[in-house]
């Protein structure tokens, strides 16, 4: 059922089982889970169904460090959350990317792929995709034409992705696909316009007894629960637990400093072109239901102590030419005129390709890195001392790229030049940026993914991370964070999938803490 | 990149090297033509942006700037065989790349020895 928060008499008491705190991929993704259960959860949603700019303006926040977007511009606060705008990309994670790595400091998740797999399986449901097949094999069977590179699939091999319907940027994101289910849930109630500004504990600060909610008509209301799960997203769950300061003078879960640390974004750029030698025919790299970016084998990331990334060829190098980086389009503070300021440049790049090519068939091509950022304690999100207009202390960013991120990102780039060089396929031509091995530096307009990742870190040592194996915030028995602030590293795949079915194991972790009780 | 253009480029290379005269001169160096065509790059690129490469290569590799160098080094690989060059030249590059003897010039990632082949062309006044 469905309670807008502004209409119900100020100071109510609401009481559940469960207090989910956000109503975006993973917070639905939870909910959707607990339907038809005995159990009576409560959705808090600080916005409503559509946009709302006073509601929006919540997410503003400075930034400084590597050039980022405004803070405002990067999620979207109401029902369905930053699905709004999200492409939809969905591909699991690699074993690699679970493993403690020693050339990648701090890495290494206290779980493993094969652990998570069945989630990633139900996540794939929760989505709406196909099958929980990733392998190019699978879908070459599936799909006609699906032609690879005829690379050495020891070095460089072909990943795959699958797109969401329930990607907003094309479409209507979760909200669309999900509203009624959440809505017509009798054991579910969503309320909106419920923005969490205080989570309070108790004496020993051991247990959540209450959240504090807020609106705009300046009504507050308190929400008791058994269980308290943040699903507000890496920026928001962070901001939360730094803002709760009264009992816990640094924040809740926070004895350590490490919440906020290690924030982590994908770095996404254009790093290299690609001509080939002649027209190369293949729908693999078609954007569609499918989509294939070339990823470097596990045994190859050792050897050259690299980080996960994977390279996606995203247009000619004519368009490519033409197109301004994300970084520079996507400043507009609200969130709606950045995309449509992308989209307008994307547009009018692919017409001014096309007419260079003439109706040519193309051969050069434009590859994208998406690159997993190393953890780096000191890129961190942090609350300063201006507040929004509910009187919680605004996030601010400080984004902070290393030199790992810098090495790997060419070495990847230069290894699938080597292997085009090698099976006679083409040339590849590195971006100025990645020439000089001893440049640490990153351009101005290095896009990032709006990934947000990795600041309520995941791990065994409290001194270390900010929640458990199960996502259990570390000395707080009945306080969840829910999604990917809790990675301890971020792969170089959309976080999406990985996000839901994180979410999806937290959910069967609560249900059994439930049970107990 | 101009379609038109490297199909003109290829046609005139063959044209000034391999089919007028079986040696090139460059300067007061001679040596076979085909050592300074690089035939797949020709297929990607102009003219003028293969001699570019060249012109970087030289002055990266201090040790390869001149012409006789550069063909001495190439030759070093060939067989005896003038008429087999071209098809070595093609089998010593793929070899380059398997075995990971490449070179980063502006950017582009090359054999080495298709990076000689335009350092020689860089000479030619064509």
């Amino acid at each position: 059922m469905h309670i807008d928060a502004r209409k119900i008499p100020d100071h109510s008491v609401i009481e559940g089982d469960l207090c989910i705190v956000g109503a975006g991929a993973g917070g639905i993704s939870l909910a959707l889970d607990w339907i038809n259960t005995p159990y009576k959860v409560i959705l808090l949603e600080s916005g409503g169904f559509e946009y709302d700019d006073r509601v929006q303006d919540f997410y503003k926040g400075k930034t400084t460090g590597q050039k980022y977007y405004p803070l405002k511009a990067t999620r979207l606060s109401y029902f369905g959350g930053t699905t709004g705008h999200w492409a939809g990309m969905c591909s699991p994670f690699d074993d690699i990317d679970f493993m403690k790595r020693d050339w990648v400091p701090d890495s290494g998740w206290p779980i493993t792929r094969k652990e998570l797999d069945p989630y990633y399986a139900r996540a794939n449901e929760k989505l709406k995709l196909g099958p929980y097949q990733y392998d190019l094999a699978y879908w070459q069977k599936e799909v006609p034409n699906l032609n690879p590179f005829p690379l050495d699939d020891k070095v460089v091999w072909h990943k795959m992705w699958q797109i969401s319907p329930t990607g907003g940027f094309y479409g209507g994101g979760f909200s669309k696909y999900y509203k009624d289910d959440i809505v017509k849930a009798k054991n579910i109630h969503l309320y909106t316009y419920a923005t969490v500004a205080n989570v309070v504990a108790n004496e020993p600060v051991s247990n959540i007894n209450e959240v504090t909610v807020k609106n705009l008509e300046g009504k507050t209301h308190t929400v008791k629960a058994k269980h308290f799960i943040l699903a507000g997203g890496a920026i928001q769950n962070a901001r939360i637990l730094l803002a709760s300061n009264s009992q816990a003078p640094q924040g809740l879960g926070n004895d350590h400093d490490i919440v906020g640390r290690y924030f982590m974004e994908h770095i996404e750029i254009q790093t290299a072109e690609l001509w080939l030698f002649k027209p190369f025919t293949t729908d693999l790299f078609n954007w569609g239901k499918l989509w294939c970016e070339l990823a470097i084998r596990e045994q190859v990331q050792i050897e050259n102590q690299i980080l996960s990334g994977t390279a996606g060829m995203y247009g000619t190098v004519n368009s490519g030419r033409h197109t301004k980086s994300r970084m520079e389009v996507w400043q507009n503070e609200d969130p709606r005129k950045s995309k449509d300021n992308a989209l307008k440049n994307w547009e009018e790049a692919g017409k001014i390709a096309e007419k260079e090519l003439g109706g040519a068939a193309p051969t050069a091509f434009e590859f994208q890195t998406r690159l997993e950022q190393a953890p780096n304690p000191d890129s961190r999100i942090s609350i300063g001392v201006e507040k929004d207009e509910l009187g919680v202390p605004r996030a601010n960013l400080h984004w902070a790229l290393t030199e790992l991120d810098k090495k790997s990102i060419r070495r990847i780039n230069q290894i699938i030049g080597q292997e085009m060089g090698k099976a006679g396929l083409g040339r590849v031509k590195l971006r100025e940026f990645l020439r000089d091995d001893k440049d640490t530096s990153w351009p101005e307009g290095t896009n990032a993914g709006w990934h947000h990742m990795g600041t309520t870190r995941m791990g065994t040592d409290s001194k270390k991370s900010v929640v458990d194996r199960n996502c259990k915030v570390h000395g707080i028995n009945n306080l969840f964070v829910a999604g990917s602030g809790c990675y301890p590293t971020s792969g170089a795949p959309n976080p999406t999938l990985t996000l839901v079915a994180l979410s999806l194991r937290l959910s069967d972790h609560v249900k059994s803490k439930m049970v107990a009780v | 990149m101009k379609r038109r253009n490297f199909i003109l480029l290829s046609a005139g290379m063959f044209a000034a090297f391999a089919i007028p005269a079986y040696y090139h001169f460059f300067g007061k160096i001679k040596y076979p033509g085909t050592l300074a065509q690089p035939h797949s790059l020709a297929s990607i690129l102009e003219l003028k942006d293969l001699k570019e490469l060249g012109r970087a290569y030289r002055k990266q590799v201090p040790s390869e700037s001149g012409a006789r160098a550069i063909a001495d080094v190439l030759l070093e690989e060939l067989p005896d065989d003038k008429l087999e060059f071209a098809t070595a030249l093609e089998n010593l590059i793929k070899k380059d790349f398997d075995q990971g003897n490449t070179i980063e010039i502006n950017g582009w990632i090359l054999s080495k020895t298709e990076a000689r082949q335009c350092a020689l062309l860089s000479f030619s006044r064509h």
